[in-house]
């Protein structure tokens, strides 16, 4: 046990580091991942059906293809074509994209369970449809999106530890740089795990927060 | 003449809705238009903000040709007031922030003077003492109320009233015909499509029958009942009178 204690100490530091960066990517993809996922449902809804099209092929690709695929992609294709990036920006990149494709989803699901007669009925006052999109569906439609969008959010902070195979050094990969220089496996590893559950709380009980703000009466 | 529409033709697809129809409404009229359901009424009040574009022919309010491609239409549509079958109440606000919600947006006034008015326009259809409460607190006849003093926040030209007691509990009619009935004393201008026959005859000045998307009956409302000239009409008030 007191071993436990002191090597705890010791590899702190190293956890810590991969845990920020886990953080810091996961943050990073939440936000570009819900405003490119919006952008995309705004898309599937217009009345330009080119767009409309377009969007489909898209987000049907990046469904059908798996995220460390993309994650390759972006690290090893992309600078053939002349755009290079870090190996942070890599799986920053490569998890927005595939989670915007399934935000879209949801936001297109939550868009479209809210009645016409709401459309109309700020219509007939004037409002403008990104003020009607503002402030009459998007309030209503949270309570249909946020659920589902907090369960994304959760799959995609642990879907961050795909980026360890594209040599980011995140908590994943810290843990596995731990154990293959202590080869305290159970110990290292269940660490790791700890933080893992640790930040998904968090991040479950900041949406229940959000879900609360939306309930209507 | 506050409300012109000159030989307007709107369909569906294939199906004319609207065939035709003139008419005028002058300055604090009532014009009630009946009609069985799919004869086009409501689509005719639909075109008369805009709701529905229109085929051909000409729409007038206030001045304001409504079709035309350099109308304000947002502007214009914050003149005219509407009120539907199913309130369509946004649920997510308050009665109070259901009525504020437009003076803030398309208006453009401060929170705090938008629910000043909003409060103000609650008590007109009295619910002053419900102003906290949620549409789905509120019943049917309460919820249409809201949705009038909505509209009315905006100081519309024109109201129109797509069967606003078509989906109320009887004994709830009361109370949403009472609040048109004030507004009409008032001197608001309305378009009221409604099967309320003895509201009609009441307070409205002009009454039109309308199907298959022409006006078949149009004159004084006591009149039209009595002495309707087509057959169609005279089945229709027949069964509903």
């Amino acid at each position: 046990m007191e071993n436990w204690i002191s090597n705890f100490i010791e590899f702190m530091p190293i956890l810590l580091k991969g845990t920020i960066y886990t953080v810091e990517i996961t943050l990073v993809s939440i936000v570009l991942s819900t405003i490119l996922g919006f952008i995309w449902a705004l898309a599937l809804l217009s009345r330009y059906k080119l767009l409309q099209r377009t969007v489909r092929v898209f987000i049907n690709v990046v469904r059908g293809t798996p995220l460390l695929v993309q994650m390759f992609y972006v690290y090893f294709v992309l600078p053939d074509i002349g755009i290079r990036l870090t190996a942070l920006q890599a799986g920053m990149v490569g998890l927005s994209i595939c989670y915007s494709a399934y935000h879209a989803e949801i936001f297109r699901a939550g868009i479209i369970s809210i009645g016409l007669g709401q459309w109309e009925a700020a219509r007939a006052i004037g409002f403008k449809n990104y003020q009607i999109m503002a402030r009459i569906i998007l309030p209503q439609a949270a309570r249909m999106i946020l659920p589902p969008l907090g369960t994304s959010f959760i799959i995609l902070l642990k879907d961050s530890s795909l980026a360890s195979v594209i040599t980011v050094r995140e908590l994943t990969r810290s843990g596995q740089l731990l154990a293959s220089t202590t080869f305290e496996n159970m110990q290292d590893i269940t660490l790791v795990a700890i933080v893992y559950i640790t930040l998904t709380q968090v991040l479950a009980l900041l949406i229940q927060h959000l879900e609360r703000r939306f309930k209507i009466p | 003449m506050i409300v012109q529409l000159e030989n307007i033709i709107k369909s569906f697809d294939q199906l004319k809705v609207i065939d035709g129809v003139s008419l005028e409404v002058e300055k604090g009229q009532v014009l009630v238009i009946v009609g069985p359901s799919g004869s086009g009424k409501s689509t005719l009040l639909r075109v008369i903000n805009a709701l529905e574009p229109i085929d051909s022919g000409r729409i007038m309010v206030n001045g304001v040709d409504v079709h035309a491609a350099e109308t304000n239409i947002y502007r214009l549509r914050s003149e005219v007031g509407m009120v539907f079958q199913n309130f369509n109440l946004f649920p997510h606000l308050t009665a109070l922030d259901n009525v504020a919600i437009g003076l803030q947006v398309v208006k453009r006034l401060p929170l705090g003077r938008a629910r000043e008015t909003a409060r103000d326009r609650l008590a007109d259809v009295g619910l002053g003492d419900r102003s906290h409460h949620y549409p789905s607190q509120l019943s049917g006849g309460q919820q249409q109320r809201v949705a009038i003093a909505r509209a009315l926040a905006m100081e519309p030209k024109v109201m129109l009233f797509d069967e606003p007691t078509s989906a109320l509990d009887p004994e709830l009619v009361g109370e949403v015909l009472e609040v048109m009935r004030q507004l009409a004393k008032q001197g608001m201008t309305m378009l009221v499509v409604t099967h309320e026959m003895g509201f009609a005859k009441e307070v409205g000045n002009q009454l039109i029958f309308m199907d298959n998307g022409i006006i078949l009956e149009k004159g004084v409302p006591a009149e039209v009942f009595t002495h309707p000239q087509h057959s169609r009409a005279k089945e229709f008030f027949q069964m509903i009178l």
